[in-house]
């Protein structure tokens, strides 16, 4: 039986718990909600594992906590890590032989491996320009490339290998009740030649994603507002009730959510090499900040090391 | 009004010649081609005359005249159609550079007969009332537009650089840059591009994505791409993504259309149904013809966007974003 303990400081969050509920042979030991009671429980011999929750705040203290401690780590808040803390993290896990997963959802997403999985096995030839869009509610806060980019550059990393140079413009709008509205398009040359445009948008009223994979024998297409099963409209005279029915989408990211501590809980126990290193979600967040710049000089930014992992 | 057609190169010249053989107040009577087989075949398809002698096409009693030979010869043809007097509509993109773009609107204004660009998809529906509603601000301000005008390669003369000019990017860049324009009211001021030929063994670019930053601050991306397989159920599209300060409007040009499972012929394909926006070109062509008016798609427009290809392709060379260097008229 695996432990672990949970850090979530948001008041009767249950997300993380429910994550772990689809993992055979694990125990929850408990949910610390302050750095000083996590310390404490890390320090429990009996104890495997951490998880780490987004609402937690600067998540590299607790990392750096539970390392020490020699407790294998999975956070999903590597968005809120600087660039140059991942590599301090990946360092001092390396040190204490720790396995550290900074997971990208997308790695976990059964459609984007799928998609992968084609490209590699050649389902569309020698890749085209590929096309990608990504957009969430205006309210999301953060940087746009690092919120929504990052794991798109990762997807197109972990698909299409090291970038060359990274092309942006971006657009910010905000309306009299204060709220933003931001619109952003990349070009990604790959080292390979691969084109792709990524769109990224705080502009719509819904989470939506979608990819046009376009290669020399082939595409591939994929719309999330395409792919619901299940479509529930109500008559317009009547109140629409409240289903109780989690919707379909909230359904999947729980699914994605299980599937990636499962894969975590494999990797640490020596079933399977971990999916993805802090160097991946490094570079991801490194392309993110060369659309940044090029966004801010209305230039392109070459990447000097190609985009390459070490 | 008597209209000939100069060249069957393009293989939009059919469906003008379908929509001036429908029109009321039109007589399509001659066609000139130096393919003297294929200018004989359409001659025949149309029943109308065939002149091998350019001269003596342009000789002949005709108004009008619809320029359709291959891209680099539009400057040649325009000029000599001009020269004699004959009201011009010219396939796009107008030319292969921008002085021959010059110098063709130069020649038509000295001559005094309209140059108009053949930009259909300003004649889609859709688009119409796209652009009532970015009037009427439903979107409140425009930020972004994410546009596409993909297409299968087309093969034949479009990859011989010296009558095309060039690949997807001077075949498919113009049209949505042409939307963008007339939509916004606004004109290209930075460009990067990332062209590429990746799909097919030929010597011009078949893909690309093209980034523009306008005057106005509006950033958008345009992707020419000669990339739908040839499983695709249709030639291609026309897309826009445009975003606003209060909402996106999504236009697919071509979206009203049937899908037909085809055990036949062994495939999935489009059966549109909506408009032919080539019926709206011509139309438009013919009353501005009439009325003696100024084209509603000048010259001056297909040199803008022309001035853009040219920027993608150099950015494309240095890898840099190139500023627009626009060619201007005296008053």
């Amino acid at each position: 039986m695996w432990k672990v303990v949970i850090a979530d400081t948001a008041a009767g969050s249950t997300q993380q718990q429910c994550a772990w509920s689809g993992v055979n042979e694990i125990e929850i030991i408990g949910v610390a909600d302050n750095l000083a009671v996590f310390g404490e429980w890390v320090k429990d011999q009996e104890v495997d594992a951490v998880d780490i929750a987004p609402s937690v705040t600067a998540p590299e203290k607790w990392i750096e906590l539970a390392v020490e401690a020699k407790k294998h780590v999975i956070c999903d808040a590597n968005v809120q890590i600087g660039i140059e803390a991942i590599s301090e993290l990946q360092a001092i896990c390396e040190k204490q032989g720790i396995m550290l997963l900074l997971p990208n959802a997308w790695r976990f997403s059964p459609v984007y491996v799928q998609a992968r999985e084609h490209v590699l096995q050649g389902a569309i030839g020698k890749p085209g320009v590929i096309r990608m869009r990504r957009s969430a509610l205006p309210a999301t806060k953060g940087c746009i490339f690092d919120v929504l980019g990052a794991e798109v550059f990762d997807w197109l990393r972990w698909t299409f290998g090291d970038v060359l140079r990274v092309m942006a413009r971006s657009v910010k709008h905000m309306d009299e009740t204060g709220q933003a509205v931001e619109y952003a398009l990349v070009i990604v040359k790959h080292a390979d030649g691969t084109i792709a445009h990524i769109e990224l948008s705080l502009a719509e009223p819904e989470e939506r994603s979608s990819f046009e994979l376009t290669g020399a024998s082939g595409m591939l297409q994929y719309d999330s507002n395409d792919s619901q099963p299940i479509v529930w409209d109500m008559n317009r005279k009547l109140v629409q009730p409240d289903s109780g029915a989690e919707p379909f989408a909230d359904r999947a990211a729980a699914d994605r959510r299980s599937s990636r501590r499962a894969h975590f809980v494999r990797a640490v126990s020596g079933q399977e090499p971990l999916q993805m290193t802090p160097e991946d979600v490094r570079m991801a967040r490194k392309i993110a900040q060369a659309a940044r710049q090029s966004a801010e000089s209305g230039q392109p930014v070459q990447l000097m090391d190609g985009g390459s992992a070490k | 009004m008597k209209v000939g057609i100069i060249s069957f190169a393009h293989m939009h010249a059919h469906s003008y010649a379908t929509y001036l053989q429908k029109h009321p107040d039109v007589q399509l009577t001659a066609i000139w081609d130096h393919d003297e087989e294929r200018g004989k075949t359409a001659a025949a398809t149309y029943q109308v005359d065939y002149y091998g002698d350019l001269r003596e096409f342009l000789q002949t009693d005709l108004e009008a005249v619809i320029v359709c030979s291959e891209n680099a010869r539009h400057k040649e043809h325009v000029i000599a159609a001009a020269k004699s007097k004959k009201q011009i509509l010219c396939e796009k993109p107008i030319a292969t550079e921008v002085k021959d773009a010059e110098e063709m609107i130069r020649t038509c204004k000295e001559e005094g007969v309209i140059l108009q660009i053949a930009y259909p998809v300003r004649f889609a529906s859709v688009m119409e009332q796209v652009r009532q509603l970015i009037e009427s601000k439903a979107i409140g301000e425009v930020l972004a537009v994410n546009g596409t005008n993909h297409g299968q390669m087309p093969g034949g003369w479009f990859i011989e650089k010296e009558l095309s000019g060039g690949g997807a990017a001077t075949d498919h860049i113009v049209h949505v840059m042409d939307l963008v324009r007339w939509l916004l009211k606004d004109e290209g001021k930075s460009v990067y591009a990332e062209l590429d030929t990746r799909f097919y063994d030929i010597d011009v670019e078949d893909c690309g994505i093209v980034s523009l930053e306008m005057e106005s601050g509006v950033i958008v991306t345009i992707d020419p791409s000669w990339s739908r397989p040839k499983t695709f159920p249709t030639w291609g599209d026309v897309t826009m993504q445009i975003v606003g300060t209060k909402g996106t409007l999504s236009v697919d040009v071509f979206k009203q259309h049937a899908l037909y499972y085809n055990d036949h012929a062994n495939r999935v394909q489009h059966l549109p149904w909506a408009k032919d926006m080539d019926e709206g070109l011509i139309a438009d062509f013919i009353q501005c013809v009439q009325e003696g008016r100024a084209p509603s798609i000048s010259g001056e427009d297909g040199l803008r966007t022309l001035e853009i290809v040219k920027a993608a392709y150099e950015s494309n060379r240095c890898k840099q974003a190139v500023i627009i260097d626009k060619v201007t008229f005296p008053e």
